[in-house]
């Protein structure tokens, strides 16, 4: 990586350099000293004026400063970081995926329609769902949206003034809680146990007539598996409540099992993580919802389907559309259909893996992190005993006499080439190192991670220095983030 | 399989290790019953070329920009995007990037995205931008939860020239949170001052207004400002176009609180509607309540200019139930590439570009605007696209223009607004030329008769 | 071990409220601004906003939490400190003397009763 040296485009703006001709045009006439009223006009738009050199000299070194999953092993924990296939990326740049609007006439996306109809399709195999939405944008949008299904079928039934709760484990993700508030439900945190799995008593203390439901990670963020599934569905469902499943693992158990035969009714995926598209340095993700039958009259609008009209057109592509006026809906979701050019690159990811290698990417997840796990848990501590799912989390506590902390760990890592871990989550567990290798990474690639970290816990004992000034081999080194809040700056001027 | 490397050799030395024997021992935590029997049934695997194959396939079952000429704007837009925008977000280390929680690993996406809000902070003429959201309503929806459950006003006017998806997506999202939603009557095709006037009171947590509005048509942004700075009510402007805000004078200039909206505009194709890129801009009062992340300038301990994610206390893996918006994973490589479009068409580059959809939508609206059985109902100030009427049914047009390979807007408008009919948006931009415009000039004719 | 001022009375939330007249002046306490860390913003109250005890009074932020500050007593806000404005680590700093939040006038007296004295305070912060 090279270092840091900030210069902003707008630093070398000349009002002479351009990087852009217009196109040809044959309409001459200027119209607009005519038609725009001259205080509707601005002066000076703020931008600045550098070459097409200059841009792209630019970018690339700043792409330089960054680290991506082919610099090296990604482990961030409860974000599968796996290689993104190359294929994909050209596939969704295809001129026929590009070039379209979202509102031409059905009759002219009919490839577009049908990879959809496709995808929901195999995305119900895989999940044991009856049907999906592509339409949310994120996960917490999956999330949002999900919550608002359960909301709808409530109001639906007569009670939504009734069913104002939702459990949510208080080892989860923050954005479960602030999704179920999104969708007007109050939150009720349920206790976990130590494996971070939901404290079968604390449910049962919380599981009033007033629980519209509780959304669970399963596996959960410590990387176990929910041992009581059933028996948490089945009391909610006697209950009278539904399930959500937070798809953020779905890797762990991909082709092996499926959340919808564990009694999920509504469950939503990050196709960024499990499903191998990009995460763009923060997005674009896509996070489809998929719901049991009860619950397919509130997707939201609209959805392609078979348009039952024209059973004599036999071709499949021919009689899709989009309906955008179901009743029962919770509504339209976003401004367009989906985050379609993310639906492509996971179209062909599927394709790709088909149905005979899927369960791999399950089994070999959750054989690298346990690999990591018994190879470093006499290095750090394990607070979870036994066999974890597609991540475990080790704790940097028996560093503490060193004065060495696991963000230290984590950025000591950064000096020896790695991304680190995700740090401080799941919260239950002190000093909290979570490590998710993901499939795609090698027994070799492993053993060397597991190398470094040995090294970096004798360095800790032996010269805590090295971690506490970590890390030095970067562009930048740690950041002043109390001068950033407070002296903000967040535009150039 | 290409992208699992451990081969049975490495699975065994691995289950010695962890000390299970089989695959079935390693998932002996998940219940017997719960294990699948058979593969979800998604079909053989396939080789690269021929996935490449078949969706090459797929994807030529659609009708493209390259088939046909379109006309259609609305919600997304036609425009060139210079190849450099491909090139650039095709750099490994930034679109497999996680979001920049580590930032001595990610310099570059910060770095992209502070000049991202410095571009859409001058752009929208405000205060500060965040680092996007996911596309133009939802947006709109976001400014909207921010400012009336923010300050407790559970009210929002909104105007009835939202494009009306946006307003869709306010109801959807207005629902929950207990927001009743008022709708501000239009006249003569932009927003009714009288009746904004009427509707504005101290429950009213902000004014929605959208410009260049649903018709196309350009607000007269200083008298709402003014009516609603009269009442002491926030004002929001959602751009779905800001391509126009290379000549029009910024929301911000006027006094808005919040400039939201869709900047697919800038270095995207439609790719059928997503992924978008959603942008929030506010001013210094707000910046603490914006949604999402945002990227700040400091220091490092050496003391090296460095940039970093920063008032992250807001965010919903801190906050959790208390934070004001769920959003986390955004758009930030729809963002990369807005920066690297805006960086290489520049300031005198996107005036010159929102000249010429001007001067293109305008030759179109002379070139119709004579032309029997259509109608163009309003005649004020547009950017590039304005609202037109037919005097047959807008099916018969649609597919007499596809017989053509001429694609309009699948949206009557009748059906949103009652006092239309047949009616429906046409969409100007640089990438439709003269020949074009005349060929739906002899299409329309003939599909009129 | 933090700091507990005698001259001021508490609440278990760690807030600190003194009381001259019919005037109470809210801060947080030593305790308080040593958890949250590196304070950064501070959401600042209206004069003349109305307020309930136990409504959120206003927002705290450091750089790694944001805590809500729920109002000990029912009150009108009189003054917003404008120093917290400026400089929101001076509630580091001084958290019982320059880094008071805001004034407010007593609303409802009975409301000083549910206070904790400093002793009492201080017992509930050994436990």
């Amino acid at each position: 990586m090279s270092t840091l040296k900030v210069e902003l485009l707008y630093e070398r703006s000349n009002a002479e350099k351009e990087g852009y001709t217009l196109p040809y045009t044959e309409i001459e006439e200027d119209y607009v000293m005519d038609t725009i009223p001259k205080q509707w006009q601005r002066d000076k738009i703020g931008l600045p004026s550098v070459t097409e050199t200059e841009v792209a000299r630019h970018f690339y070194n700043l792409a330089l400063l960054n680290y991506g999953v082919e610099n090296g092993m990604y482990p961030l924990g409860s974000c599968t970081m796996k290689y993104n296939p190359k294929m994909n990326e050209e596939i969704a740049s295809l001129n026929g995926f590009q070039k379209v609007h979202p509102l031409q006439m059905d009759d002219t996306l009919a490839g577009n329609l049908f990879l959809m109809y496709d995808l929901e399709d195999m995305l119900c195999a895989i999940n044991g769902m009856d049907a999906f939405t592509l339409a949310p944008a994120a996960g917490a949008h999956g999330e949002y949206v999900g919550m608002s299904i359960i909301r709808a079928y409530f109001k639906d039934r007569g009670e939504s003034n009734t069913r104002t709760k939702i459990l949510i484990p208080e080892s989860a993700h923050g954005t479960n809680p602030a999704s179920a508030i999104s969708a007007g439900f109050s939150v009720v945190e349920i206790k976990s146990t130590k494996t971070g799995e939901v404290d079968m008593d604390s449910l049962k203390a919380n599981l009033t007539p007033e629980v519209a439901g509780i959304m669970l990670t399963n596996p959960n963020t410590a990387g176990m598996f929910e041992k009581n599934i059933k028996e948490i569905a089945d009391l909610l469902h006697r209950n009278g409540s539904l399930l959500y499943y937070d798809g953020a693992n779905l890797n762990a158990i991909i082709g092996y099992a499926r959340p919808g035969d564990m009694g999920f009714d509504v469950v939503h995926l990050n196709l960024h993580k499990t499903f191998s598209t990009p995460h763009g340095g923060g997005g674009p993700g896509s996070g489809p919802v998929g719901v049991k039958e009860r619950l397919i009259p509130y997707l939201p609008n609209p959805r392609v389907i078979l348009n039952e009209v024209n059973k004599h057109n036999e071709e499949v592509e021919d009689r899709l559309i989009r309906k955008d006026d179901f009743k029962k809906s919770i509504g339209r979701i976003r401004l367009t259909d989906s985050s379609f050019g993310v639906l492509v690159k996971t179209y062909a990811y599927l394709l790709t893996l088909g149905e005979n290698n899927i369960k791999n990417v399950a089994v070999n997840s959750v054989l690298n992190a346990n690999y990591v796990r018994v190879m470093l848990k006499d290095d750090l501590k394990c607070y979870i005993d036994g066999i974890c799912m597609h991540e475990c989390v080790l704790s940097a506590k028996p560093l503490e006499k060193y004065g060495i902390t696991a963000l230290d760990i984590a950025k000591r890592l950064m000096d020896y080439g790695y991304h680190p871990p995700t740090n401080y989550f799941p919260l239950i567990i002190p000093e909290a190192l979570m490590i998710e290798p993901t499939e795609t990474e090698s027994k070799e690639d492993l053993d060397k991670f597991i190398e470094t970290m040995k090294i970096i816990v004798q360095e800790a004992k032996d010269n805590p220095k090295l971690l506490k000034d970590a890390p030095t081999k970067t562009p930048i080194r740690r950041t002043n983030d109390v001068k950033a809040a407070k002296d903000l700056n967040v535009a150039w001027k | 399989m290409r992208f699992i490397p451990n081969t049975l050799e490495d699975r065994e030395k691995m289950f010695q290790k962890i000390g299970v024997s089989t695959v079935e021992e390693l998932f002996s935590c998940i219940p017997e019953e719960f294990v699948l029997k058979e593969p979800p049934c998604i079909g053989e695997e396939m080789p690269e070329a021929n996935v490449m194959e078949y969706l090459a396939g797929l994807s030529e079952q659609n009708v493209t920009f390259s088939d046909a000429t379109s006309f259609i704007g609305e919600i997304a837009w036609h425009h060139y995007v210079p190849s450099i925008v491909r090139a650039t977000m095709s750099l490994p280390s930034f679109y497999t990037a996680y979001t920049p929680y580590q930032p001595e690993l990610s310099q570059g996406t910060l770095e992209a995205v502070y000049e991202f809000q410095s571009y859409m902070a001058s752009i929208t003429g405000m205060d500060a931008s965040n680092a996007s959201l996911y596309d133009g309503a939802s947006a709109a929806a976001e400014a909207m939860i921010m400012l009336c459950v923010g300050k407790k006003k559970l009210k929002a006017a909104i105007s009835s020239l939202l494009h009306p998806y946006v307003k869709e997506v306010l109801y959807t999202y207005a629902g929950p949170r207990k927001i009743s939603i008022v709708e501000i009557r239009s006249s003569e095709g932009s927003l009714d001052e009288e009746n904004l006037d009427e509707n504005l009171d101290s429950d009213v947590g902000c004014v929605i207004v959208q410009s260049p509005n649903a018709f196309g048509i350009i607000e007269d942004m200083e008298n709402i400002q003014r009516i609603s700075q009269e009442k002491k009510v926030s004002t929001v402007a959602v751009v779905l176009e800001p391509t126009s805000l290379g000549i029009l004078k910024p929301p911000g200039d006027y006094g808005f609180d919040v400039v939201c909206g869709e900047a697919q505009s800038f270095g995207m194709y439609p790719q059928f509607g997503g992924p978008g890129l959603g942008f929030i801009c506010v001013t210094k009062k707000l910046i603490r309540k914006i949604p999402g992340r945002i990227v700040g300038r400091t220091e490092d301990i050496d003391g090296n200019d460095c940039f970093v994610m920063t008032l992250r206390a807001r965010e919903q893996d801190i906050r959790r139930d208390k934070a004001t918006s769920n959003i986390c994973t955004n758009n930030a490589l729809c963002a990369l590439q807005a920066t690297v479009y805006l960086s290489t068409i520049g300031e005198k580059g996107l005036r010159e570009l929102a000249k010429r959809n001007i001067n293109h939508a305008n030759f179109a609206f002379n070139e119709l605007n004579d032309v029997q059985g259509i109608n163009i109902p309003y005649k004020k100030p547009f950017f590039n696209e304005f609202l037109v009427t037919f005097d047959k049914p807008i099916e018969e047009i649609q597919k007499a223009l596809m017989d053509k390979n001429i694609l309009i807007s699948k949206n009557d408008f009748g059906r949103y607004y009652p006092f239309l009919k047949n009616a429906c948006v046409l969409c100007f931009t640089e990438m439709v030329s003269k020949e074009d415009i005349l060929n739906l000039k002899e299409a329309l004719k003939e599909a009129l008769q | 071990m933090s700091d507990i001022r005698i001259d001021v009375l508490y609440t278990k939330n760690d807030e600190w409220v003194k009381v001259e007249n019919d005037i109470a002046t809210i801060g947080i306490t030593d305790y308080a601004q040593s958890h949250l860390g590196d304070i950064v913003f501070v959401e600042p109250c209206e004069e003349g906003q109305e307020i309930k005890k136990n409504d959120v009074l206003t927002t705290v932020e450091s750089v790694k939490s944001a805590a809500d500050i729920y109002s000990p007593i029912s009150g009108v806000v009189t003054e917003f400190n404008a120093s917290i404005d400026e400089e929101a680590d001076i509630m580091n700093k001084e958290p019982f003397d320059g880094g008071w939040i805001c004034k407010m006038k007593i609303t409802n007296p009975d409301d000083l009763k549910d206070l904790l004295s400093p002793d009492q305070y201080r017992a509930a912060k050994v436990d």
